[in-house]
């Protein structure tokens, strides 16, 4: 009975997290925060969900997501060159008409991640992660000072290539790095705000941070899909990726390194780890960074949940983490265990409606102007973050907005934005957040 | 290759090149190659504009209006889960005295309950935070009225707990607590606090190098009872010379079992309180209590009427005898012109003289209530710092003892002897290897000399124009002018 | 080797100071960032301020419309014969050609010193991450050849692509026995990666942190000195008491992955094992050899049979890469 509740929470789990995918601009987060409330309100009226229903069905909602978000964010939008100054991998094969295959790949990345987490970080976890998290625990907060640094410092100008030596070439290569620096002290500074005074209704606080992620990066990728130029071109559908083990096992290998490693540190997003990965890997070849970044997604997402489950460990990371643990605390090996096999239910369902979601997705961008797609999502964000959050996170998300849009526009690292986390938690972690926050006039 | 060829570059609008040369420009707003302006649509150029503002203005507003706004006060009966991280003020009575977690010295932690009516929340404090409300008396007590503000922590547990971040965002107002009369403290009062007043009829200090703790015996007529505290509390008591047989005091105590037997806990050195004596205002007690002039007398001055005052005297070590039975204090006798006095101290004093440890021939200085026991008058000390050695005579180097004198008194013929003078100190003058006050008393006057490698730099730190001293040194003649020069720190003492 | 293997050498580095672990455990990151930061600061140095005050002679700026490759040598001869001339060191620098937002029209440079002279030839579109575009090779192009008016010395590699961001410099100095040294990105590695600079980082350091943070400095900026030692380029290891860059070891290029990763993951492991020895009171108990069996030799090992598995009688794609960029014997017919 228990196994057919796990089963049927899972699908309908990652049923639902079709239907979200699907939108561009809609994460998981916002879902399962919802759920949770829900599961409040249930529990406020007598109604108990046990946990072998919510918990598959959290399970499934995240690992749908993580592999079938893909879509939209590769298929529904066109770079414009002469408003952006990066073009992301997916969005490269979309514009050479190989948007079908590179979708693909990431959910073969994708599917290989959950066979990395179940598999692989599964049985030996319980073993060897309560190790490291006992060496690690007293230095987590300099470990994440010394990646915002890395992040800082990284950063490459985007101009001073061409003209003459002087103060003018300096300048011009430092414009896209002023405007990253600018991006995470900004940022930084809302999240001392939202940490400490944050204008979100205090009956929601528990989703403080979330208008803030939606304006630094779902909203700018919609207003930038709004305002683009630029054509879908015409798409191919292909019978074979041509991939083969050995570019499969080397994306594992960056997109395990990276997404693990996001997912077991706290406030390292995906994002964090996939760039250090990347750069500790060195992978140049083009399907193994664009599987990789699958597989990274995957396993940041769906580890960081998995962690709390972890027996002898029970570390929180990440958002969905959080929101259940204010519902649930799991103890035991057989919460373990039932979510390994959730999690693995719903990777392979997801992983085959791939295939089909994104070939009807293709046939939808090619009769929908994909403008029309971010306005719709767009729409369903606002009234998302109004309901949630109202007026307050309104504004949060507006002012969140134009900090998000200063890297897409100006040349810099959509990454900075991250300061919204990584510098008050990192000083907190620390023991001055607090005094930070007085100097700020804050507290 | 053209453009438009590369795989992509015709779904591009014609604004990514370069309209006078053909260059790629991308988003660039102005041509790298031949620095022409590149024109971008209206729609970007606005998108940009609004990006700078938002982010720049738009925040700034933001943040005005956050810091211009008041933490919300919440009621915590209406606390929910989805209030996980929210920043609230929550107003009440401390329905629990604080609960203090030390390690090292400091504190580590503090948790103490508050109840506004509609339900009860612990509210803690960690490391600086705990630590900066010991230090600014604010550790709340059950009965207490506070209104605080901090950051809500739920769990699945249902265990809702608010953790406060600055120590300044918490106000407490006292509670007026009524005096509980000793026979009404019964086992049912066991777990909750009380405030208790009496008179002090016995104190037992811990043995040495045992975990025993001070117990003191109150009496308030209507019965007796114990108050137990630790040595650390002790430390921090004021006035500690008080604590003695006879002192009226007030408490404010946990009510506990020990051993079957009703215990009273002080808990912290602030909830003692002694009550109506003029000197207990102006004691001096322990190295961390405000220091409070005692009247300097001389040994033969001190008479049987000044019983209760406290005094200083400074004298020469006659004879040091060792407790002659259990419970038995330290004796010393001091003399000093011909005079003698008994000074008393029990163990708790002796294991901490260290340096200052009497032995017969030295200089002390030791300051002690006056008192008479068993017809014979007393000095009695109740914390190391009372006794103070001023000089100390190697036995080896027995030099003639003048004993104390008047600076007038002093004369070329006593050169060689060991006197102790008493003046206050000229404008100092630095000799090679040293440097020399003149010390005066009246119209007499005398140098003194200090020398480095006697009384080094930072003994001498202390030492201003103007201030008095009692220094115990020996008497040379250099060029025909008289100098006391002490051998050590200790010889020199100020008076203050 | 890559800005992360310097970033985390440094890192490592300081990890090696118990007091850095120490103020570590009580709060204070300092002397892990300040590791970490001038580990990678001499590329900082060079890569984010130095270049952009590198004064060149000659800039070779090839028209996208009009891909000329004899305009190129010709351009790159004219700089050698100044560099004979003059006596002077003359700077040439090469500008990419950049045709889109992610692709860039490639050429590559190659040096002849035996028939003493330059030859190049237009390669294919490229994108950022240096894969070429397929059929983008403007092969009626041709190579462009100019005889170079005396001999030269190469101290780098003889062919140099010209695809992405910023385009190669090169120094070409009289040697003075009639010949023309070449020297490759002569802005890079010089004088900011001494140690001297590492002691005068190291010096200010102690003035505002003390000695502990002195030494975590210079720690770190060495490590970065010493790693660069392996590749080709070496450094200027004791400006400005040596004046020409020390050649290195040849043991590895820059953008290898083996040896970053195994610089990456080796770092890694001994940070660790760091944290582990200097705090007090961890629960768990095992030896650096158990640690380096565990987290390298079992993982890597695992991953190296599966890949040599998955591998077994497939053909080498990475070569095929590579070798498409040599001249070979196609650049002599």
């Amino acid at each position: 009975m228990d196994a057919l509740m796990v089963l049927t929470a899972a699908l309908v789990g990652t049923a639902l997290s079709c239907l979200i995918s699907v939108l561009p601009a809609l994460h998981a987060y916002n879902i399962l925060g919802a759920l949770a409330v829900s599961v409040y309100w249930m529990e406020a009226h007598g109604i108990n969900l046990p946990p072998q229903i919510f918990l598959p069905l959290m399970a499934g909602v995240i690992v749908g997501w993580s592999m079938l978000n893909t879509i939209p964010s590769i298929l529904l939008g066109a770079p414009d060159e002469s408003a952006m100054f990066t073009v992301l991998p997916g969005q490269k094969y979309l514009m050479s008409g190989r948007g079908f295959e590179g979708t693909m790949i990431t959910g073969v990345g994708g599917l290989a991640g959950v066979f990395f987490l179940v598999f692989v970080v599964g049985p030996f976890a319980p073993r060897f992660l309560p190790v490291v998290q006992s060496v690690l625990r007293p230095h987590m907060h300099w470990i994440l000072w010394v990646i915002i640094t890395y992040i800082l410092m990284s950063e490459w100008p985007k101009g001073g290539n061409w003209g003459p030596a002087g103060l003018a070439k300096f300048l011009d290569a430092w414009r896209s790095l002023g405007a990253g620096l600018a991006t995470f002290f900004l940022s930084a500074f809302l999240g001392f705000i939202l940490l400490y005074r944050s204008p979100v209704a205090v009956e929601m606080a528990f989703q403080n941070i979330m208008p803030a992620f939606v304006g630094l990066f779902a909203v700018p990728w919609c207003l930038v899909n709004l305002i683009s130029a630029a054509r879908i071109p015409p798409q191919r559908m292909t019978d074979s990726l041509e991939i083969n083990g050995d570019l499969v096992l080397r994306s594992v290998g960056a997109g395990g390194l990276g997404g693990g490693f996001a997912a077991f540190f706290p406030v390292i997003t995906g994002g964090i780890g996939g760039l250090l990965a990347g750069h500790a890997t060195a992978q140049r070849n083009e399907k193994v960074f664009i599987m990789s970044q699958g597989v990274s997604k995957l396993v940041y997402y769906v580890g960081s949940f998995m962690l709390l489950f972890v027996p002898g460990l029970g570390l929180t990371r990440g958002g969905a983490a959080w929101m259940m643990k204010s519902v649930y605390v799991p103890r035991t090996s057989y919460d373990y265990f039932m979510i390994l096999a959730a999690i693995a239910i719903s990777g392979g369902v997801s992983f085959l409606l791939m295939g089909p979601l994104t070939r009807w997705t293709i046939r939808f961008i090619e009769k929908v102007n994909y403008r029309n797609a971010s306005s719709l999502a767009l729409g369903i964000i606002l009234v998302l973050v109004w309901l949630m959050t109202g007026w307050g996170g309104m504004a949060v998300m507006l002012i969140s907005t134009g900090i998000g849009l200063i890297p897409v526009l100006f040349g810099s690292r959509r990454l900075n934005c991250l300061g919204v986390l990584l510098l008050p938690i990192a000083c907190n972690m620390s023991g001055f957040g607090q005094q930070v926050a007085h100097w700020l006039g804050l507290i | 290759m053209n453009q438009a060829s590369l795989p992509g570059q015709d779904s591009q609008p014609q604004d990514v090149t370069c309209v006078e040369c053909g260059h790629f420009v991308g988003a660039l707003t102005r041509c790298p190659k031949c620095g022409a302006p590149v024109h971008k649509r209206m729609s970007l150029r606005a998108l940009r504009y609004a990006a700078v503002l938002l982010a720049t203005v738009g925040l700034g507003l933001l943040y005005l209006m956050v810091t211009h706004r008041e933490i919300p006060l919440v009621k915590i009966g209406e606390l929910k889960p989805t209030m996980n991280f929210a920043y609230v003020r929550i107003a009440g009575t401390v329905s629990s005295d604080a609960r203090a977690f030390r390690e090292g010295g400091k504190i580590r932690s503090m948790r103490f309950m508050v109840d506004d009516g509609s339900g009860e929340i612990s509210v803690t404090a960690f490391r600086a935070q705990a630590q900066a409300l010991a230090d600014a008396d604010k550790i709340p007590n059950a009965g207490d009225r506070i209104e605080v503000a901090g950051s809500l922590s739920v769990t699945a547990d249902d265990d809702v707990v608010m953790r406060l971040q600055v120590p300044e965002q918490l106000t407490l107002t006292r509670a007026e607590a009524a005096v509980t009369p000793l026979e009404e403290i019964t086992g049912a009062m066991v777990g909750s606090s009380a405030v208790i007043e009496g008179t002090i009829t016995a104190v037992s200090a811990p043995k040495p190098q045992t975990k025993q703790p001070w117990v003191v015996k109150i009496s308030d007529g209507t019965a007796e009872k114990e108050i137990t505290f630790w040595d650390d509390i002790y430390a921090e008591i004021p006035d500690k010379v008080l604590l003695m047989k006879g002192t009226p005091v007030r408490a404010r105590v946990s009510v506990k079992t020990y051993r079957d037997q009703l215990q009273l806990s002080l808990g912290r050195a602030n909830d003692l309180e002694f009550l109506g004596t003029k000197q207990g205002a102006s004691m001096t007690a322990g190295p961390a209590a405000p220091t409070v002039k005692a009247a300097e007398a001389a040994i033969a001055d001190i008479t049987a009427e000044m019983a209760g005052q406290v005094v200083r005297v400074t004298g020469r070590v006659a004879e040091v005898n060792p407790p002659k039975e259990e419970k038995a204090p330290h004796e010393v006798i001091l003399e000093d012109g011909g005079s003698k006095i008994r000074v008393v101290y029990w163990d708790t004093v002796a294991s901490r003289l260290k340096g200052n440890k009497p032995m017969v021939g030295a200089l002390i200085s030791v300051r002690g209530m006056v008192g008479v026991y068993e017809g014979q008058l007393q000095l009695k000390v109740n914390h190391s710092d009372q006794i103070s050695l001023v000089d100390v005579l190697p036995e080896a180097k027995a030099k003639p003892v003048g004993g104390t004198a008047a600076i007038a008194d002093i004369k070329k013929s006593d050169e060689g002897k060991v006197f102790t003078l008493r003046g206050k100190l000229g404008e100092p003058k630095s000799v090679r290897g040293g440097v020399i006050y003149p010390l005066t008393e009246g119209k007499a006057s005398i140098s003194m000399v200090l020398w480095d490698r006697s009384v080094p730099g930072d003994a001498r730190d202390q030492l201003t124009s103007g201030c008095t001293v009692i220094v115990s040194g020996e008497i040379k003649v250099f060029k025909d002018v008289l100098e006391i020069v002490p051998a050590n720190p200790q010889a020199l003492q100020m008076v203050p | 080797m890559k800005g992360i293997s310097h970033f985390i050498s440094g890192v490592a580095a300081a990890s090696f100071c118990p007091w850095a672990v120490q103020a570590a455990i009580d709060g204070n990151p300092l002397y892990f960032i300040l590791g970490g930061a001038c580990g990678l600061m001499p590329d900082t140095v060079d890569f984010k301020f130095y270049r952009f005050f590198y004064r060149h002679d000659v800039y070779v700026d090839p028209d996208p419309e009009n891909l000329d490759p004899q305009f190129i040598a010709d351009e790159i001869a004219r700089a050698v014969g100044m560099a004979q001339t003059s006596k002077k060191p003359i700077r040439i620098k090469l500008n990419t050609l950049r045709v889109g937002t992610d692709y860039w029209q490639q050429y590559v440079v190659k040096f002849d010193p035996k028939n003493q002279e330059v030859l190049v030839r237009f390669g294919p579109v490229v994108n950022t991450g240096q894969v070429p575009v397929p059929d983008s090779t403007p092969k009626e192009k041709g190579i462009g050849r100019a005889k170079l008016p005396c001999p030269i010395i190469q101290t780098y590699d003889a062919t140099t692509r010209v695809d992405i961001f910023d385009g190669p410099t090169f120094a070409m100095q009289a040697s003075g026995q009639g010949a023309v040294e070449l020297h490759f990105l002569p802005w890079h590695r010089n004088w900011s990666h001494s140690f001297t600079v590492g002691a005068v980082l190291a010096a200010i350091g102690w003035l505002i942190w003390g000695w502990q943070a002195a030494v975590v400095i210079f720690a770190g900026f060495s490590a970065h000195l010493l790693e660069d030692q392996l590749g080709l380029m070496g450094s200027n290891l004791f400006f400005p008491i040596t004046k020409k860059r020390f050649s290195g070891l040849h043991m590895m290029r820059s953008g290898d992955a083996i040896p970053n990763f195994g610089a990456v993951w080796t770092c890694c492991l001994l940070i660790f094992w760091n944290l582990y020895r200097f705090s007090p009171a961890i629960p768990y108990h095992f030896t650096f050899l158990r640690l380096v069996l565990y987290g390298g030799v079992i993982p890597m090992g695992a991953y190296g049979l599966v890949l040599w598995l998955l591998n077994r009688g497939q053909p080498d794609e990475k070569e095929s890469i590579e070798l498409s960029d040599e001249f070979g014997d196609s650049m002599t017919n």
